[in-house]
Parts: C-alpha cells; sequence; structure tokens
C-alpha cells in the first residue's frame, strides 16, 4: 500500500507545542497575534502587519449586514429552524461560491483591478484615465457596481470615510477604484458597492486575487454566525413549515399518468416510442 | 433580560415591493401532493417505482418501463462510492467525530454534490460529444483506462439489454461516461440534472458505510492515510 504523501505548509501538532504556518503557537502566536490575525494567516500562510490588521477590522464592520431577511442568512434561518447552529451556519456558507453576492463576486471586482493595473503597466504610457475609459467602454458586465435598492451603498461611503482617516486613499488600488467608479458613474450611471472598495483595499494590503473570497469569507462571518446562533435558539416552527397558502403553485396541473390511464383503460399501457441508440 | 421593541426602522425589505408567496413548481403544497401534476399517492406510488419517480421529479415526464429500468441500473450502478472515495470517507470521518446521524448524511450530501459537480464538469467533452450525436471519436476522457473498467461496462451493456431492451452503442466508453451516457438516453440532459442524479443515486450508501462504523471511534481511524507532511517556508 503506497499512498504518496500530501506537503502541508498549514500546522503541525506536538506534545508540548504546535506549529502553524511556521510559528510556534504557544511561544511566537500565544499573545501576539490577534484572532482576526490568525485567520489572515490562515488564508495567506503569513502575518499581516497591525495597521493593516485594523483597516480589515474597519472592512468587517462595514460588512456587517446581518438583517436575518437577506438571501443567504434567510438561509441560515431556515436551516436553523431545526435547532442545529453548526449546520445551519455551514449551509449559509455553501451558496456564497458564485458571482452573484459574497465573497466570489469581490474577487470578481478584484480581478478588475488587478487587469487595470496590468493594462495600465503595460500601456506604455498612456496613463491610467485612457485605460480607464478603454476598460469602461469594453466591458458590458463591470464586477463591483451597481447599487440595488438604494442610489448609493452605505457600506462603501463608510468605509471610505475609514480611509480617509487612515489616510489610505492614495494606495494604488483605491484610488485606481476611485477614478474608475467616477467614469462608470459618468458613462453609465451606476455606482460602487462595496465589492469595489473591499477589493481595491484588499489589493492594496498585499493579498492577492485568488485570497480575496476566504478573507472576505473570514470578514462576513459575524453576520452567518449571529443568525446561526439565534435562529438555532429560536428553532422557530413558523419557519419550519410554512401555512400551505403561504405558496403559490405555478407548475402543472393535475393529470394522470400514462400507466394510471391505462389501468383505467382495462390494464392496457399506451404504445411507448422505442429506445432508440445513441449512435447506429 | 427583558427585551423591549426596537425603534421603527426603515430599509431595503420595507421600501421595495416583495412577493408576498413562496412560488411552488414541481410539488404542490398541500395534504395530496402531486409532482409535476401527477398525484403521488394515488398515481405514481401505485404505478411507479421509486427509482421512476426521481427521474419524473428530474425531467418532469412519467418515463416508459424501458426507461424507468435503465434509469435504476444506472443509479444502482452509480450507487456503490467505496470508504476510499472522498464522500464515503468524509461521512466515515463525520461518524468517527461522534457526529450525529444528520452531521454524517449532511457531510456526505455536501462531498457527494461536490464530488458530482468534479465528475459533470471533467467530463464536459463526453457530454458535448453525446449531444452532437456521438458519431466522432470519443474523447479521451470518456474512454476505458483499462480492462476492469471494460468489464463493468460489458455488465452495464448486458443488464441494459437484459432489464430494459436498452442498448448502449459499443464504443470503448469508460464506466462513468457509459453511466452517463444512460442517464443522458433515460433524458437526464443538462448538467444539473446529472449530477441530482448521482448524488441521489450515492447518498444512502455512503452514509450506511459510515454509520456502519462505530460512533466516536477516533482511536479507529488511520491518522496518516495518506500521510501529511509539514513544511515550513523561510521566513
Amino acid at each position: 500500500m503506497t499512498v504518496a504523501a500530501l506537503a502541508t505548509r498549514v500546522a503541525h501538532a506536538g506534545y508540548v507545542d504546535h506549529r502553524f504556518f511556521g510559528y510556534s503557537t504557544l511561544t511566537e502566536l500565544l499573545g501576539a497575534e490577534t484572532c482576526l490575525g490568525l485567520n489572515v494567516m490562515a488564508v495567506t500562510g503569513r502575518r499581516i502587519d497591525r495597521e493593516s490588521l485594523d483597516m480589515l477590522d474597519d472592512l468587517a464592520v462595514v460588512m456587517t449586514i446581518a438583517d436575518p431577511r437577506i438571501w443567504p442568512l434567510k438561509l441560515t434561518r431556515v436551516v436553523a429552524s431545526y435547532g442545529g447552529t453548526l449546520a445551519a451556519f455551514a449551509a449559509g456558507q455553501l451558496c456564497l461560491e458564485g458571482d452573484l453576492l459574497g465573497p466570489w463576486s469581490t474577487m470578481y471586482a478584484a480581478m478588475l483591478w488587478d487587469e487595470l493595473r496590468t493594462s495600465v503597466d503595460h500601456a506604455g504610457g498612456t496613463g491610467l484615465d485612457a485605460e480607464i475609459a478603454s476598460m469602461v467602454a469594453r466591458k458590458s458586465r463591470l464586477p463591483g457596481y451597481g447599487v440595488p435598492f438604494r442610489p448609493r451603498d452605505e457600506r462603501l461611503d463608510a468605509l471610505r470615510a475609514r480611509v480617509v482617516r487612515r489616510d489610505w486613499q492614495t494606495r494604488r488600488y483605491w484610488s485606481m477604484q476611485e477614478a474608475f467608479s467616477l467614469r462608470v458613474h459618468e458613462a453609465r450611471g451606476i455606482g460602487p458597492n462595496i465589492a469595489a472598495g473591499a477589493s481595491a483595499l484588499l489589493l492594496d494590503m498585499g493579498f492577492a486575487v485568488p485570497d480575496v473570497p476566504a478573507i472576505m469569507t473570514v470578514l462576513m462571518q459575524n453576520n452567518f454566525v449571529a443568525n446561526a446562533v439565534e435562529g438555532a435558539r429560536q428553532a422557530p416552527a413558523a419557519l419550519r413549515s410554512l401555512p400551505v397558502d403561504t405558496a403559490t403553485y405555478v407548475g402543472e396541473p393535475p393529470r394522470q399518468s400514462p400507466r394510471a390511464l391505462a389501468a383505467l383503460r382495462g390494464g392496457h399501457l399506451p404504445a411507448e416510442p422505442p429506445v432508440e441508440p445513441i449512435t447506429g | 433580560m427583558t427585551s423591549v421593541p426596537a425603534r421603527v426602522l426603515d430599509g431595503p425589505a420595507e421600501g421595495q415591493p416583495w412577493p408576498e408567496t413562496l412560488t411552488a413548481r414541481v410539488v404542490t403544497p398541500g395534504p395530496r401532493p402531486r409532482v409535476h401534476g401527477y398525484d403521488v399517492e394515488d398515481d405514481l406510488a401505485r404505478h411507479y417505482r421509486f427509482g421512476e419517480a426521481i427521474l419524473l421529479a428530474l425531467t418532469g415526464l412519467p418515463p416508459d418501463p424501458a426507461t424507468g429500468s435503465a434509469f435504476e441500473i444506472a443509479l444502482t450502478f452509480l450507487s456503490p462510492l467505496a470508504v476510499t472515495e472522498a464522500p464515503t470517507h468524509a461521512a466515515l470521518l463525520a461518524r468517527a467525530c461522534a457526529g450525529s446521524t444528520a452531521a454524517v448524511t449532511g457531510t456526505a450530501a455536501v462531498a457527494l454534490a461536490e464530488h458530482a459537480r468534479w465528475l459533470v464538469a471533467r467530463h464536459a467533452p463526453t457530454l458535448a460529444w453525446l449531444e452532437g450525436g456521438g458519431d466522432d471519436e470519443v474523447p479521451e476522457i470518456a474512454r476505458a483506462l483499462d480492462d476492469d473498467e471494460r468489464r463493468s461496462v460489458r455488465r452495464l451493456r448486458d443488464v441494459l439489454i437484459e432489464r430494459a431492451a436498452f442498448q448502449l452503442p459499443e464504443r470503448d466508453f469508460g464506466r462513468d461516461a457509459a453511466l452517463l451516457a444512460v442517464l443522458r438516453l433515460c433524458g437526464v440532459r443538462r448538467a444539473e440534472q446529472m449530477e441530482l442524479a448521482i448524488v441521489a443515486s450515492r447518498l444512502c450508501t455512503s452514509v450506511a458505510e459510515a454509520l456502519a462504523g462505530a460512533r466516536g471511534a477516533l482511536r479507529d481511524y488511520p491518522l496518516n492515510l495518506p500521510p501529511f507532511v509539514y513544511v515550513e517556508d523561510a521566513r
């Protein structure tokens, strides 16, 4: 029996101490690293500076929008209605691996900034404005743009104030995002949402594009935990089974199957078309 | 702790028009359920086997007897997923961690769904080839890797002919490709339908394997299979 060994940089469990991405947990990280810092290490394998951790805390706070009516959180509540916290939490995470909402949509916005930065670097002097104009004209869909149900994304406005307060507004990806947003608003009349700003900030902190969804997942956990915990404690019967009249059926009308019809006619099945092989 | 009413707050959930009811498209809510319009208790339960009812749920159409049998044969061929495969392995670990039956089943369901997604995506060339009529050369991913696979596909062909008069073309299919071809012949054509059929076929066997082990038997689990080697990068 031979199974190739798998390399891991994550951790090793010892008898008197443990390793985590190259650090002793009990002598180097204990007392020196924060919970958020450990989660950043879990994604990138490296420690992050205090200033960036503070910015990540700001980002987590502006993304705290834990209203149980929001779709992934409602999903969490519905599963929690049987009283299980972790099943509800896990289920809430599963629907986020797509480009419509949540952490992965932020990654697509980060890809936009990465592409824009590459274009500017290789443009040979045409400049940021020209590249932005070209990209806005070229791309039909712009991840990170469009604010549903309200004129502006209040989270991004709040984040912008924190960015200015921390004097991060001149960092490359953030300023690129701000210039891009102006152009998009002029050209299409839509504004940026939190994904546009969050992704730019994460790139400014040195995160790689593939790290973005995992970091965003970490930063949004409080929203899911809160709903899984309260939902499981309440375990409301109202969510376990809604009244029948809360659903409108729009499917096929009542009908009888061929076999039921044949039984009514005396047991003879109607003729079935022959099954054709896929090739001759 | 005494709860007090929150301030009257306004937001998108209050300020937008939203539908007031859920929309049901397959199963009628209420005491007399129908699936795609067919009465479950008085029609499907009388005239259709469980596998056929699954196929009806997937496609919206009650299958003819040959198609129903072929689909059930495909499900049966798909159903075993040994403990060496990730979904059953994961379910066994959930059992070893003293997870509840719900936790074991949920773990298996998630891993099976991932496995099915991976399998169907991997076979995109196979599905495109089948969609095109299957006249060209069989894509590489669809070909049998060894004689064990060829013998398995031979057994599939034989039982399809015996029990369903269902003919799988004589091509050098691998087992997975042959089973996807049968699903497609049964009307399960879209990738999402195939993924669901695969998960449905495997959930019970995977969880049964896990539940056959002792709950909380951490010491019985081979911790170093496969071995992990911890490496550190220079700081």
